[in-house]
C-alpha cells in the first residue's frame, strides 16, 4: 500500500526552534511508523571507503528495505554519490578507490573481491544523474542487457522491450519508431529510456543518482511519478539534492554529511522531527 | 610565460616605436603573412594546372586515346610501335599492393588501438607508443629495402611460388608503414567516446569485452571509418617500398605472388629512364600522376569530412 | 499511471549465457589484444635486428668519407652525406618561416567577416589536404615547376640567366697542359687560334705560342707547354663558384629544396598551428587589454610562448624532410655523384637516393652497403629526434 505524505515547508526559516508545519494524512498513521517489509535488501555495515588517502565514507551503517524508496540527502560533497557506486561496484572503475567493511544484498557480499561484479550489476540497476542513452537505436539500447545475460531472442526480446518501455511509461512516446536512434529523443525521454534499460535485466535494486537535475520540471513530475510504480516492484535507492523531492517520493531517508551518517528514519521524521540539529539545519534550509 | 611577462614584454615592445611608423609595419606585416598564406593555394593551383595541361596533351597525342586509357588494361608504353595506354593494370597493381597492407595494417592497428584505449596501463603504454612513433619515423627506403632483403626470402622459404619481386611483399611492407596511422587515429576516435557510455554499459553488467567491442567500437565508427580512408590514402601513394620489391611489370591479376608495377612505380621508372621531355611515354607519366592525385584527394577529402563530423557529435 | 503493466518481466526463463564462458572470453581477448600489440615492438625490432646484421661489418670512417664506388669496399656515403645537409638546410631556410607566417595568419588573425570566414577554412581544408598527396606527386610538379619552370625560361642546358659562372674554351696545349682561353658567353663563338692569345694555367696568364700545322715544336720544354697548332679546337668548360645560379633552377640542390618544402611545408603549418593553440588564452588577453595591436600580441607574446613547439615540430617535420627519397629521385635521377655539392643549382645526391641505388642493384655486397647507409641515415634521425624530446622536455621545465 502506497502511503501519500505531504510535507510543507515553512515559508520563513528564520526560527530554528520551529519545525516545520504538517499537514496529517487523512488516515491518521502516526508519524514514527514507516510502513517496513520485512525484508532487508541492502545491509551497509562499517563502510569505509577511500579516494587514494581521501577518506570520502565513514562507518556507514544504513538498512535499506525491500521495495521501498531510500533517499539520500545531504550537500555536495558528503559521499551520497561514492556510497551509491559503491553499491554496484561501479568505483571499481576508478583507479584509486578503495572500501572496507560489509555491503550486502540479501546474501550477496558486495565488496569481496571474489563477487561476480557483472552478476552483481544484474541485479542492482543505476540510473545516472545525466542520462547516457548509446548511440543506436532505441529498440537497441533496451535490448542490449538483455542480450549481455540471456539468449532471448526474437518474439521474446519484443515483448520484454515493450514491457520495459511500458513500465517506464515511455512506450507510448517510442513505440512507433523503435528503430530510430535514441539520441533524437528530448532529456526526459532518454532518461525514461536510461530506466527501461536498466529494468529490462531484471534487477532487484534501482539506484538513481540524481535522476532529475538535468531534467525540467515536467519531466521531473513524469520521472517521480514513475517512481511511485517502480517501488511496487523494485527497492530503489535515490540520491538527490532537492529535498521537496525526497521528501516526497522516499519512505525512508538519510541524511550524509562530509562522509558521515548523520541521521536515517523515516522521511516524515526526518522532516518534521529530525533528532539532531545539524539534519534541522539541513532540511530547513540553513545550508547546503 | 606567465602573464606578467606577457604584460611586461608588450609594454616593452611599445616602447621602441611610434604610433605611424607601428601602422606601417602592421600593414607590411600582414601582407608578407597572407602572401604565405597564398602560397599554399598557389601550391594547389599549380598541381591541377600542370596535371591537367600534361595529361590534356598526352590525351591530344596521336598514339593515345582517353576510351584506351581509361577502360583497357595492356600498359606498355616503351614498346615501339605497338604501345598501349591502358590505365588498369596499373591500378591493379596498385590496389592489390594496397590490398595486402590493409589486410595487415587494419586488423592490427584496430586492435593496438583498442589495447591502448581501453586496456592498456600506463607503463605499457609509456613503452608501446614511442615504438609506434619510431616505426612511423622510418624512410620508406628502408622498409623497401626490408621487403626487398627479408621479407621476399622468407616467403621464398615458405612457399616457392613468389617471385623475387611480388606484390605480397611489397603489401607487407606498405603495412607495416601504415599500421601506426591507423592505430594512433583510431585510438584518438576511441577517446573520444564519452566516459558515460563505457559506465552506462558496464551498470548493466557487460565485461569489458562487452563495453569494447559492443559499446565503444561501434561508438567510434565513422572515426575509425576516417582512419582507414586515410590510411588507403597513404598505402596508394607509396613509392620507393614498390619502387624495390614490387616490380616493374604491369599486369592485371590477383597473384600476389607475381611481380606487378603501381602508378607509384611506372613514374619512378619513367623518371629514371632515357626518355626525353616531350615523347609519349614522359607525358604517360603525367596523366598516370593526375590519376593518382585524383584518387588521393579524394580519399583525403572524404576522410577528413567525415572524421570532422565525427568530432562534432561527440564535443 | 500505467497500471495494466505486469510485474512478470517477459523472457525472464530465457537461457542465460554462461557466466564462465563470459569471463574466459574477456579474458582472451585482452591477452590477444596484447600479443597483437606488441607484434609491433617485435616487427620493429625485426627490422632494425636485420638491418643492424647487415650493415654494421661495413661500419667505418672510411664509408662515412668516401664517395661510392664499383667497389664495395670501397664504397661510402660522403657525396649524399653533404647532399643531404645541403638540400635540407636550404629546404628548412625557405620552409620555416612561409609554414609558421601560414600557421600564424591561419590561427591568430582568423577573420570574422562573412567573405573572409569560407576563405580561412579553405585555406584550412586545403593543407589538410597537400598534406596528403603523395611526395612523387610532388617531384613531379616540382620537375616541371621548379626544374624546368614550365620551359618559359629556357631550358635547362641553355638558361635565360646565369650568375656567377665563367666560360672557357679548354685547349690541350703540345704539352699536355690544359690550356683555359676566357670566354664571353655559354653561346660565344669559339676561340680562334691565333698570335696574341691569353691562356691561363692554374689562375696564371701566359701567353699562347702559336705554331702552323707543320712547324717543328720548339725545343724549350716550357715553351711547348703553351704552345698551339693553329686550328686546334677547344670544348667549352665553365666554372662555377659557390654563389652560381641559374634560371631556370635545372636539376640542382635549391630545386630538390624547394620540391622537399612542398612536401614538408604542410607538416610544419600544421604541427605550427597546433602549438599556437598550445598558448592559453590568457596570456593573449593579457596582451590585448593594455591596447596592443594584434601582431604586437603575436610577436612579442603568443610567438615566444609557442616557440618550443614550433621548434619541435619544425625538428619532426625536417626529419620527414631528411628521409624522402622518391620526390629527389625524380628531380635529380639516378647520377653518380662522387663529390658533394659545390653550388646551390649543384647535382646532388641525398641518403635515401643512395640507399635506394644500392639497394635496386641485384648484387648481394651492395645490399649490405645499403644496410650500412641505412644505419648512419636512422642514426642522423635518431639524433634530431632525440634532440626534438629534450628541447620540449627543456622549455617545458622553463615554461612551468
Amino acid at each position: 500500500m502506497v502511503e501519500e505524505i505531504n510535507i510543507r515547508m515553512s515559508e520563513t526559516t528564520a526560527d530554528p526552534d520551529k519545525p516545520a508545519t504538517v499537514t496529517e494524512p487523512s488516515n491518521n498513521v502516526s508519524l514514527e511508523e514507516v510502513p517496513k517489509s520485512s525484508q532487508l535488501t541492502l545491509r551497509y555495515q562499517e563502510v569505509n571507503t577511500w579516494y587514494g588517502p581521501f577518506q570520502a565514507l565513514h562507518n556507514i551503517k544504513l538498512d535499506v528495505p525491500a521495495k521501498q524508496v531510500t533517499a539520500l540527502i545531504g550537500p555536495s560533497g558528503c559521499g551520497k554519490s561514492t556510497l551509491l557506486r559503491w553499491t554496484n561496484r561501479m568505483n571499481d572503475l576508478v583507479p584509486d578507490a578503495r572500501a572496507e567493511g560489509t555491503l550486502t544484498l540479501s546474501s550477496l557480499d558486495i565488496l569481496a573481491k571474489t563477487t561476480d561484479v557483472v552478476d552483481l550489476r544484474r541485479r542492482v540497476g543505476i540510473v545516472f544523474q545525466k542520462p547516457n542513452p548509446f548511440p543506436k537505436s532505441i529498440y537497441e539500447n533496451v535490448a542490449f542487457g538483455p542480450r549481455l545475460h540471456t539468449k532471448v531472442s526474437g518474439r521474446d526480446l519484443d515483448d520484454l522491450v515493450e514491457w520495459s518501455l511500458r513500465k517506464a511509461a515511455v512506450w507510448e512516446e517510442v513505440k512507433d519508431r523503435l528503430n530510430a536512434s535514441a539520441l533524437s529523443l528530448s532529456g526526459g525521454q532518454q532518461q525514461r529510456l536510461c530506466i527501461a534499460r536498466a529494468i529490462a535485466v531484471g534487477p532487484e535494486v534501482l539506484l538513481m543518482d540524481e535522476p532529475c537535475s538535468a531534467l525540467d520540471p515536467a519531466s521531473t513530475a513524469r520521472v517521480e511519478d514513475l517512481m511511485f510504480e517502480l517501488k511496487e516492484q523494485y527497492t530503489i535507492v535515490i540520491v538527490t539534492h532537492n529535498m521537496q523531492q525526497a521528501s516526497r517520493v522516499s519512505d525512508q531517508t538519510a541524511f550524509l554529511f562530509q562522509g558521515h551518517l548523520v541521521e536515517v528514519g523515516p522521511t516524515k521524521q526526518i522532516f518534521t522531527r529530525p533528532r539532531k540539529q545539524q539534519t534541522e539545519d539541513y532540511v530547513t534550509g540553513k545550508f547546503g | 610565460m606567465t602573464v606578467a611577462d606577457s604584460v611586461s614584454s608588450v609594454r616593452a615592445g611599445e616602447r621602441r616605436r611610434s604610433a605611424r611608423s607601428l601602422r606601417t609595419r602592421e600593414s607590411a606585416v600582414m601582407a608578407g603573412l597572407t602572401f604565405c598564406g597564398a602560397f599554399s593555394v598557389l601550391t594547389t593551383i599549380t598541381i591541377v594546372v600542370v596535371l591537367s595541361v600534361q595529361m590534356l596533351r598526352f590525351f591530344g597525342m596521336e598514339e593515345v586515346s582517353v576510351v584506351e586509357f581509361f577502360t583497357t588494361s595492356q600498359w606498355n608504353p616503351l614498346l615501339g610501335k605497338e604501345k598501349h595506354f591502358g590505365i588498369w593494370s596499373l591500378v591493379s597493381g596498385t590496389l592489390l599492393v594496397t590490398a595486402v597492407a590493409m589486410l595487415l595494417a587494419l586488423p592490427l592497428g584496430l586492435i593496438t588501438a583498442v589495447y591502448l584505449s581501453e586496456y592498456s596501463p600506463r607503463g605499457v603504454r609509456a613503452f608501446l607508443k614511442p615504438t609506434l612513433e619510431v616505426l612511423a619515423g622510418i624512410p620508406t627506403v628502408v622498409y623497401g629495402f626490408f621487403a626487398l632483403t627479408v621479407i621476399t626470402p622468407g616467403l621464398k622459404f615458405f612457399h616457392e611460388g613468389f617471385n623475387v619481386y611480388n606484390a605480397f611483399s611489397a603489401g607487407i611492407a606498405v603495412g607495416i608503414l601504415c599500421l601506426p596511422t591507423v592505430s594512433s587515429l583510431a585510438e584518438d576516435a576511441l577517446q573520444a567516446v564519452p566516459r558515460a557510455l563505457r559506465e552506462g554499459a558496464y551498470s548493466l553488467g557487460a565485461t569489458k569485452f562487452d563495453v569494447s567491442v559492443k559499446v565503444v567500437l561501434p561508438a567510434a565508427l565513422s572515426g575509425i571509418v576516417s582512419a582507414v580512408l586515410l590510411a588507403v590514402a597513404r598505402a596508394i601513394g607509396e613509392t620507393m617500398i614498390v619502387a624495390l620489391a614490387a616490380g616493374s611489370m604491369p599486369r592485371l591479376t590477383v597473384d600476389p605472388r607475381q611481380e606487378v608495377q603501381t602508378m607509384t612505380g611506372f613514374m619512378v621508372q619513367m623518371a629514371l629512364g632515357d626518355v626525353s621531355n616531350f615523347d609519349v611515354e614522359y607525358m604517360s607519366m603525367y596523366a598516370v600522376a593526375a590519376v593518382l592525385f585524383v584518387m588521393t584527394l579524394l580519399l583525403t577529402l572524404v576522410g577528413g569530412q567525415i572524421r570532422k563530423r565525427f568530432r562534432e557529435t561527440y564535443t | 499511471m500505467s497500471t495494466a503493466v505486469s510485474d512478470t518481466r517477459p523472457g525472464q526463463n530465457a537461457a542465460p549465457r554462461s557466466a564462465a564462458m563470459r569471463r574466459n572470453l574477456d579474458r582472451w581477448f585482452l591477452i590477444f589484444c596484447v600479443v597483437t600489440a606488441f607484434t609491433s615492438v617485435a616487427i620493429l625490432a625485426l627490422l632494425l635486428g636485420a638491418i643492424l646484421l647487415q650493415g654494421m661489418p661495413q661500419m667505418s670512417w672510411a664509408f662515412l668519407s668516401n664517395p661510392p664506388s664499383r667497389d664495395t669496399t670501397q664504397a661510402g656515403i660522403m657525396p649524399a652525406l653533404f647532399g643531404t645537409i645541403w638540400v635540407c638546410g636550404a629546404c628548412a631556410l625557405c620552409t620555416l618561416p612561409v609554414g609558421v607566417a601560414t600557421a600564424v595568419l591561419l590561427e591568430e588573425f582568423k577573420p570574422s567577416g562573412r567573405l573572409t570566414r569560407p576563405i580561412h577554412s579553405f585555406i584550412q581544408v586545403n593543407i589538410t589536404n597537400l598534406a596528403g598527396v603523395p611526395s612523387v606527386v610532388y617531384g613531379i610538379i616540382g620537375l616541371t615547376a621548379f626544374v624546368s619552370m614550365f620551359g618559359i625560361l629556357g631550358s635547362t642546358s641553355d638558361p635565360v640567366f646565369e650568375l656567377g659562372v665563367s666560360y672557357y674554351d679548354q685547349f690541350l696545349s703540345e704539352d699536355d697542359r690544359v690550356l683555359l682561353v676566357p670566354v664571353a658567353g655559354r653561346n660565344a663563338p669559339p676561340t680562334p687560334v691565333e698570335e696574341g692569345l691569353v691562356a691561363i694555367i692554374r689562375d696564371k696568364a701566359f701567353r699562347v705560342h702559336v705554331i702552323g700545322d707543320r712547324d717543328p715544336l720548339p725545343d724549350d720544354k716550357r715553351l711547348q707547354a703553351v704552345t698551339l697548332r693553329e686550328g686546334a679546337e677547344a670544348g667549352r668548360i665553365s666554372r662555377k663558384s659557390w654563389y652560381y645560379l641559374q634560371l631556370p633552377f635545372g636539376r640542382g640542390v635549391f630545386a630538390g629544396a624547394l620540391t622537399l618544402m612542398l612536401v614538408v611545408l604542410p607538416i610544419v603549418i600544421i604541427s605550427s598551428q597546433e602549438a599556437l593553440r598550445a598558448v592559453p588564452a590568457s596570456l593573449r588577453e593579457a596582451g590585448l587589454g593594455l591596447g596592443a595591436t594584434r601582431w604586437q600580441v603575436v610577436w612579442n607574446v603568443t610567438l615566444p610562448s609557442a616557440i618550443p613547439g614550433i621548434m619541435t615540430g619544425s625538428i619532426l617535420a625536417m626529419s620527414r624532410a631528411i628521409g624522402e627519397a622518391a620526390p629527389v629521385l625524380i628531380i635529380a635521377g639516378i647520377v653518380f655523384i662522387a663529390s658533394p655539392p659545390g653550388h646551390l643549382m649543384d647535382d646532388f645526391s641525398v641518403m635515401p637516393l643512395q640507399v635506394y641505388n644500392w639497394a635496386q642493384r641485384p648484387q648481394a655486397e651492395f645490399h649490405s652497403i645499403a644496410a650500412t647507409g641505412i644505419i648512419v641515415l636512422l642514426a642522423i634521425l635518431l639524433t634530431f629526434n632525440i634532440f626534438a624530446v629534450w628541447l620540449r622536455q627543456k622549455f617545458q621545465k622553463t615554461m612551468s
